[in-house]
């Protein structure tokens, strides 16, 4: 089932929430209202005939306009992958977490709250995994400035080239 | 919330805090594991990882395409060929560039022999972490002889930058082709079978690993591990089979997967036999891809400049590790707009936080070798 068959499959179960099929370069996807993630990833996983049982990675990106998180199954079973999109605005990035669905979920989802900042609700454990506890900021937004120090250590070295 | 708040949270009065790592000759790397104890059971082993964490996929929103490729070979320094193959596979998607011929088989012989010197150190390793030695230095003789090939080769040993987009960096002689196949006839069968009769069937190994950590096939699919560990738990799921690329549907090789041959499938062990298996079927890719070789171009016509147009790709290999995807986007200039860096190794470790609970403590480096997980990876 290519992300065509896929997409008329699920926008029988959601007519209202789900966008046409966009081909950007050599990958389509589609994308989706955020309050439908849960009822429609369950769709994914569990309906017959399409078995989505894998997720393989979750990659937010800052579209400087807004958040989109882009999710990524795999069908064993039938041999597929579908990408799926989603947008989340910028002053309040929440979307729900599919780490019940999911148990890859989990990590993915802690990695996006700590380089992107977006917060997903129902989080088991929705803590940094990368960054230090007390960093400040979410480093691969676009807009994030890297502090001049950090614990009074400094980010930033002297120019010693310009010396000389 | 804090890694100290989390673990308050959740700790009981009977239980003990032990931490394992940073810096432990069993994790692999840098990676620390706090484990819960109720005597000698762990209620759980918590992952703290992100001790290696370098920004790359940062970094190589500041990069022009062709200078992120030496990063890539920092994503997972025990394979990086695999690391260079899917990047420039991405970025050849993007672009719509068809690679000579030659060049693909150069990048399969270049990815197989790595393949062989991974496996060869996760077992290797995983042997000395379970306490016999001698198996680790065999394995690390034969990778010095693939390193000797892979110096000839790139001019590198270990992070090697020998693809680029549209082919690879350097051409192929008489005299590679010779060591390739030195090298081949004393590996298949002579040196597995050393190695099968030195620890494979070794009764302590048998009996360390047996039926510890089983993965079944439907939680293996959730927890989302891939290559060997998904195969071991009997799921028959290889990117080269199944979403082919490169010139692999040229070549024949069978996909070994867990059956379970000393106890439970999806062990401990059949994670340890599958990669043993899979180093055969290399060596069997190797010799074909060697005695197949066409002539002609290593290079394709690639403008000075790569500045594809806007759009977005996803692009895995095999890896040792299992899928390594890259996802890229294009705005149009000289640089990604984002990468996303999909790794095998991130998804292990969720998979070992939750098999470790209920475990012995003395069997978490079993489960964390076998899973075959390696720091930079994880954190990229």
């Amino acid at each position: 089932m290519n992300i065509s068959e896929v997409h008329t499959e699920v926008k029988k179960f959601f007519p209202e929430k789900i966008s046409d099929v966009i081909a950007s370069g050599p990958l389509s996807f589609f994308y989706f209202e955020p309050e439908i993630i849960k009822e429609l990833f369950l769709v994914l996983r569990d309906k017959i005939g399409m078995e989505f049982k894998h997720l393989s990675y979750i990659a937010a990106v800052d579209n400087k306009e807004c958040f989109e998180l882009v999710y990524c199954l795999y069908s064993y079973r039938w041999g597929n992958v579908i990408h799926l999109k989603t947008r989340l605005s910028r002053e309040n990035p929440i979307i729900k977490s599919i780490s019940d669905l999911f148990v890859a979920a989990e990590w993915h989802e802690r990695e996006a709250y700590d380089l992107m900042g977006i917060i997903f609700e129902e989080h088991p454990d929705l803590r940094r995994i990368m960054m230090p506890d007390d960093f400040e900021g979410h480093p691969l937004r676009k807009d994030f400035k890297e502090k001049d120090n950090y614990h009074g250590i400094p980010t930033s070295r002297e120019k010693i080239l310009g010396k000389f | 919330m804090t890694l100290e708040e989390r673990l308050n949270l959740v700790k009981r009065e009977n239980e003990i805090l032990l931490n394992m790592g940073p810096q432990h000759p069993s994790t692999h790397g840098v990676i620390r594991f706090i484990v819960r104890a109720d005597g000698e059971i762990m209620v759980e082993a918590l992952p703290v990882v992100g001790y290696l964490h370098r920004g790359i996929e940062k970094l190589a929103e500041q990069t022009p395409y062709t200078g992120f490729i030496p990063y890539t070979d920092r994503v997972d320094y025990l394979a990086a060929m695999f690391a260079n193959h899917a990047y420039v596979m991405g970025v050849e998607k993007l672009l719509g560039i068809e690679v000579p011929k030659r060049a693909e088989y150069l990048r399969v012989i270049a990815c197989e022999l790595n393949r062989i010197a991974s496996h060869l150190i996760a077992l290797g390793s995983m042997a000395m972490d379970i306490g016999a030695f001698t198996p680790f230095l065999h394995g690390i003789r034969e990778r010095e002889l693939i390193n000797d090939i892979t110096e000839m080769l790139c001019g590198a040993r270990l992070t090697y930058n020998y693809m680029r987009v549209g082919g690879v960096s350097k051409d192929i002689d008489d005299r590679i082709i010779k060591k390739i196949n030195d090298f081949l006839d004393r590996f298949l069968p002579g040196f597995i079978d050393e190695f099968n009769r030195l620890i494979t069937n070794n009764e302590i190994l048998v009996k360390r690993c047996v039926n510890i950590a089983t993965v079944s096939a439907d939680e293996a699919i959730n927890f989302g591990l891939v290559g060997p560990n998904l195969r071991a738990s009997g799921v028959k799921w290889d990117l080269r089979k199944n979403m082919p690329y490169s010139v692999y549907p040229e070549l024949k090789f069978e996909v070994p997967v867990g059956e379970g041959f000393r106890g439970e499938v999806g062990d401990s062990y059949d994670r340890f036999v599958v990669r043993v298996k899979e180093m055969e079927e290399s060596a069997r890719i190797l010799k074909q891809a060697v005695s197949q070789l066409p002539e002609g171009e290593i290079l394709a016509k690639v403008p000075k400049r790569i500045k594809p147009p806007k759009g977005e790709v996803y692009s895995a290999v095999e890896s040792a590790r299992g899928e390594l995807g890259y996802y890229i986007i294009s705005d149009g200039t000289e640089n990604p707009y984002r990468v996303k860096i999909r790794t095998g190794s991130f998804s292990a470790m969720k998979a070992i936080h939750i098999k470790s609970q209920g475990c012995f403590i003395a069997d978490l480096v079993v489960l964390i070798a076998s899973m075959d997980i390696v720091a930079p990876e994880i954190d990229r």
